[in-house]
C-alpha cells in the first residue's frame, strides 16, 4: 500500500513538472499547436493542391495530330477530328495544327507519287510525338494514327503529363465517337441492350462511413502524435534537467525520489495526452467541414461512448510510452544528445502503430497482447463501432487494456530506476546510437 | 520550522562518517576511486570547512552526505540519520546549495519556494507566510514574479539560499558556495554562512578558497585525492605543521602524505 504522503508528493511534482513543461515554447508548439492544426492545414492544403491541379488540367491546352495514314483514310479520320473538336469545347484541345496536317497528311491530290512521298516524308518528321520535355520541340503532344483499315494507333509519351493529358481526352473523344456509332447502328440508344442492370446501394449510414475513415487514419495518428507531445518533455526532465544543472536540485527533494519520478513520468504522460486531446479536436473541428467540400455522403463525429472507451486505452499507452521514452533519455546528458536517441527509439512506437492501417486485421487475444499493436488496433475497433459497444470485441478489449496497464506499471518501474541510477558518464551503447562520444567527468 | 527543536546541541557530532568509501565505474576512465575510508566528525554550532583541491573529494562526500550518491562502503549519519538507510528523512534535515544545484528556469522565485515548501509538507497559510518571510529577509520582494531564467546570478543566488534553508535546517551543507559568483555574491553569501553560527546548527561546507576557510571556518578538514590528510582549527593545523599561512599548511601536509604514502609503498 502506497502511503498518501508518497501520491501527494507526485502530484506535487507532476503539476510542477507539467507547467513547467507548458511553458516551454518547443513543447507547446509540438504539443498542442501541431496536433491541433495539422488536420485543418493538412486538409486545407490537399484540397487547394486538387483544386489547383484540376484547374491546371482542364485549362491545358495540348495538340493531338490526327494523321490519315494512307489513301482513304481521310474518311475514317474526319469523324474523329470532329469528335476532338467537339471535345476542344470543353477541354482546350489544340486543333488548328492538326487540321492542317490533316488536310496535306496521306492525300495526294496532285498525283505526283515523288512529290507525295517528299510531302509523306516531311510530314511523318514533323508528326513524330515529343519523346522528352523539350518545350520549344515541335510536334504534338500525341499522334493518333488512322488507316484507312484496321487499328488506329495512339503514339504518347507516358513520362510527359501533356502527352498523358492528351492521350486522356483522345481516348474520350473515341468512347463517345464509338458510343454514337453503336446507337447509329442500333437505331437505339446502347444502354437500353444492358442485359443486366444493377445498381450500387451503399446501406452504411453517413455517420458509418466517417466512422470508418476514422477509424482507418486515426489510431495511427494519435500514436504518432502521442509520440511527438511526449518527446521534448522526456528529454526535459532527464538530459535537459542535466544540462541546466537542475537534476541535483531535484534529486534533493525532500520526499521519496520513486515518487519524484513518477510525478516526473506523469507530466510527460500528460503532454502525450494533450497532444492526443488536441489531434482529436483538430480532427473534430476541421475534418468534418473539409470533408463536406469533397463529398457529402460522409459524417465525422466521435460519439461520447467511443471517446470515453479510448480514454483508458490511451492513458495506459501514455503512460508506457512516456515511461519509455523517458527511460532511454534518462542515459542523456543533453538536450541534443536526447533528441537524437529518441528520435530512433520513438519508431519503436509509430511503426508497430501502422499495423491499425492494414486491412483485415482484427483486435483478436494475440495482437491484444503485442505492446503498442494492441492498444492501435483496439483504438480502431472502438473508432469503427462508432459509439455502439455491442459491437466491440470485449474480451480482447479487456485484455489489451489489462495487457497496457500492465506494461505501463513494469515501464514505470524500470524508468523510475533508470532515472535515479548513478552514472559517471554517457553509456558506450548511447555514445554509439548517438553519435557522441562518452563523456569524461 | 526546524525539523529538530533541540537547541542545546553545541558540541555535539551532526555529521559523521566512518570509512566512507566511493568507487565508481566510467565508461572511458574505468574504476575512478573518489574516496578511500574518509572519517569525519561535524558538529553542532561549528562552521566545518572542507578544504582542497579539485577532484580532491570534497564533492563526493558532500554528495553521499546529501543523499544525491550512494556511498561504496562505510557509513555516513546526519543528524543522526543513516543516509543509506533513510535518505528521505536525512533531505528533509539538512539544506544543500552548490553551483551545480540550479533553479528551475521556467519557475519564478515565488513558485520555485512554494514547491519547495509544499514538499516538505507545508501548505496553506503557513505556507504563504514563510514564502513571504523568506522574499523579504532575502530582499526577493523585486524580482520574486519573474521567471528564475530572467534572474541575474546575484538574484538566482538569494533565491536558491531561500530555498535551502526554506525549512530552517539544523544541517547546512554547502558545496564550494562561492563558485561563479562575483565579488558582491561571494561576500554575500560569506556572510549568509556567518549568519547561520549558532548553537543550534552545524554548516558544513567545501571550497579550495584558502581565504574562505581562514574567515569562516571553526574547524578545517584538508583532503587529498579521497584521503582526509588532517582536521583541526586553524592554529592546530599550523602547530602540527609549523607553518602560518594556510596555504603553507596545506601543501605541508600534502607532502606529508605524499611521503607517507611513498614511504609505505617501499616498506610494502
Amino acid at each position: 500500500m502506497i502511503p498518501a504522503g508518497w501520491w501527494r508528493a507526485a502530484r506535487v511534482v507532476a503539476v510542477k513538472e507539467t507547467r513547467s513543461a507548458f511553458r516551454d515554447r518547443q513543447t507547446r508548439m509540438y504539443t498542442l499547436l501541431m496536433p491541433l492544426v495539422m488536420y485543418p492545414v493538412m486538409f486545407w492544403v490537399a484540397l487547394q493542391a486538387m483544386t489547383l491541379v484540376d484547374g491546371l488540367r482542364e485549362a491545358r491546352t495540348v495538340s493531338v495530330a490526327v494523321v490519315a495514314s494512307d489513301d482513304g483514310a481521310a474518311d475514317r479520320a474526319d469523324p474523329l477530328r470532329d469528335a476532338l473538336r467537339d471535345d476542344a469545347l470543353d477541354q482546350v484541345v489544340q486543333l488548328a495544327r492538326y487540321e492542317s496536317l490533316l488536310e496535306r497528311g496521306g492525300r495526294d491530290d496532285a498525283g505526283d507519287d515523288a512529290a507525295a512521298a517528299a510531302r509523306e516524308a516531311a510530314l511523318l518528321a514533323e508528326l513524330e510525338p515529343r519523346t522528352r520535355y523539350t518545350p520549344d520541340a515541335a510536334g504534338a503532344d500525341a499522334v493518333l494514327r488512322v488507316p484507312a483499315q484496321g487499328e488506329l494507333v495512339l503514339e504518347y509519351d507516358a513520362s510527359r503529363s501533356a502527352s498523358r493529358l492528351a492521350r486522356d481526352r483522345v481516348e474520350d473523344a473515341l468512347e463517345r465517337l464509338i458510343e454514337l456509332r453503336r446507337a447509329e447502328a442500333l437505331g437505339m440508344p446502347v444502354a437500353e441492350l444492358v442485359p443486366l442492370d444493377f445498381e450500387r446501394r451503399d446501406l452504411a449510414e453517413d455517420a458509418d462511413r466517417g466512422a470508418f475513415v476514422l477509424s482507418t487514419m486515426l489510431p495511427l495518428m494519435l500514436v504518432a502524435m502521442a509520440t511527438m507531445g511526449a518527446f521534448f518533455p522526456a528529454v526535459d526532465i532527464t538530459a535537459g534537467e542535466r544540462e541546466r544543472k537542475t537534476f541535483e536540485t531535484t534529486l534533493l527533494l525532500p520526499v521519496p525520489r520513486t515518487a519524484v519520478f513518477t510525478g516526473q513520468l506523469i507530466s510527460v504522460a500528460i503532454a502525450a495526452l494533450a497532444a492526443t486531446a488536441m489531434n482529436l479536436v483538430g480532427i473534430m473541428l476541421a475534418a468534418g467541414h473539409l470533408l463536406s467540400m469533397l463529398t457529402d455522403e460522409i459524417e465525422i463525429t466521435l460519439p461520447l461512448t467511443s471517446a470515453a472507451l479510448m480514454l483508458p486505452v490511451m492513458v495506459t499507452f501514455a503512460l508506457f510510452l512516456a515511461a519509455t521514452l523517458t527511460a532511454f533519455a534518462s542515459f542523456t546528458e543533453t538536450f541534443k544528445q536526447g533528441q537524437a536517441l529518441l528520435g530512433s527509439v520513438q519508431m519503436v512506437f509509430i511503426l508497430p502503430a501502422l499495423a491499425s492501417t492494414l486491412p483485415g486485421i482484427q483486435l483478436t487475444l494475440g495482437v491484444a497482447v503485442i505492446p503498442v499493436v494492441g492498444p492501435s488496433v483496439a483504438l480502431r475497433e472502438i473508432l469503427r463501432a462508432g459509439g455502439d459497444p455491442s459491437a466491440l470485441p470485449l474480451v480482447p478489449l479487456l485484455v489489451c487494456l489489462g495487457t497496457s496497464a500492465l506494461l505501463a506499471a513494469l515501464a514505470v518501474a524500470l524508468a523510475v530506476r533508470a532515472m535515479r541510477g548513478e552514472r559517471a558518464g554517457v553509456p558506450t551503447w548511447v555514445a554509439k546510437l548517438t553519435g557522441q562520444g562518452a563523456s569524461k567527468s | 520550522m526546524s525539523t529538530n527543536d533541540a537547541s542545546n546541541k553545541d558540541g555535539t557530532a551532526a555529521v559523521v562518517t566512518r570509512a566512507l568509501t566511493k568507487r565508481y565505474a566510467h565508461p572511458v576512465e574505468g574504476e575512478v576511486r573518489a574516496l578511500n575510508g574518509l572519517d569525519i566528525e561535524c558538529r553542532y554550532g561549528e562552521i566545518f570547512g572542507l578544504l582542497g583541491p579539485n577532484g580532491a573529494g570534497k564533492s563526493t562526500t558532500l554528495r553521499i552526505l546529501a543523499t544525491t550518491l550512494r556511498p561504496s562502503s562505510g557509513t555516513a549519519l546526519v543528524d543522526g540519520v543513516d543516509v543509506t538507510e533513510d535518505p528521505d528523512e536525512v533531505r528533509r534535515r539538512i539544506g544543500f546549495l552548490s553551483a551545480t544545484t540550479g533553479l528551475y528556469p521556467r519557475l519564478d522565485a515565488r513558485e520555485t519556494l512554494r514547491y519547495f515548501g509544499t514538499l516538505h509538507g507545508l501548505s496553506g497559510r503557513a505556507l504563504e507566510d514563510r514564502v513571504e518571510e523568506l522574499i523579504e529577509t532575502f530582499s526577493m520582494t523585486g524580482f520574486a514574479t519573474q521567471r528564475c531564467e530572467q534572474l541575474s546570478s546575484g538574484q538566482k543566488q538569494r533565491v536558491n539560499i531561500a530555498r535551502a534553508v526554506f525549512h530552517d535546517p539544523d544541517v547546512l551543507i554547502l558545496d564550494e558556495p562561492t563558485t561563479g559568483l562575483d565579488i558582491l555574491g561571494t561576500s554575500e553569501m560569506i556572510e549568509f554562512i556567518h549568519s547561520r553560527r549558532d548553537g543550534r546548527r552545524c554548516v558544513l561546507f567545501s571550497t579550495h578558497v584558502l581565504s574562505e576557510a581562514e574567515r569562516l571556518c571553526d574547524r578545517i578538514g584538508i583532503i587529498y585525492g579521497g584521503d582526509l590528510l588532517g582536521v583541526g582549527t586553524l592554529d592546530e593545523l599550523r602547530a602540527r605543521t609549523g607553518e602560518h599561512w594556510l596555504e603553507d599548511v596545506f601543501r605541508a601536509m600534502v607532502t606529508e602524505a605524499g611521503h607517507e604514502s611513498a614511504r609505505m609503498g617501499t616498506d610494502a
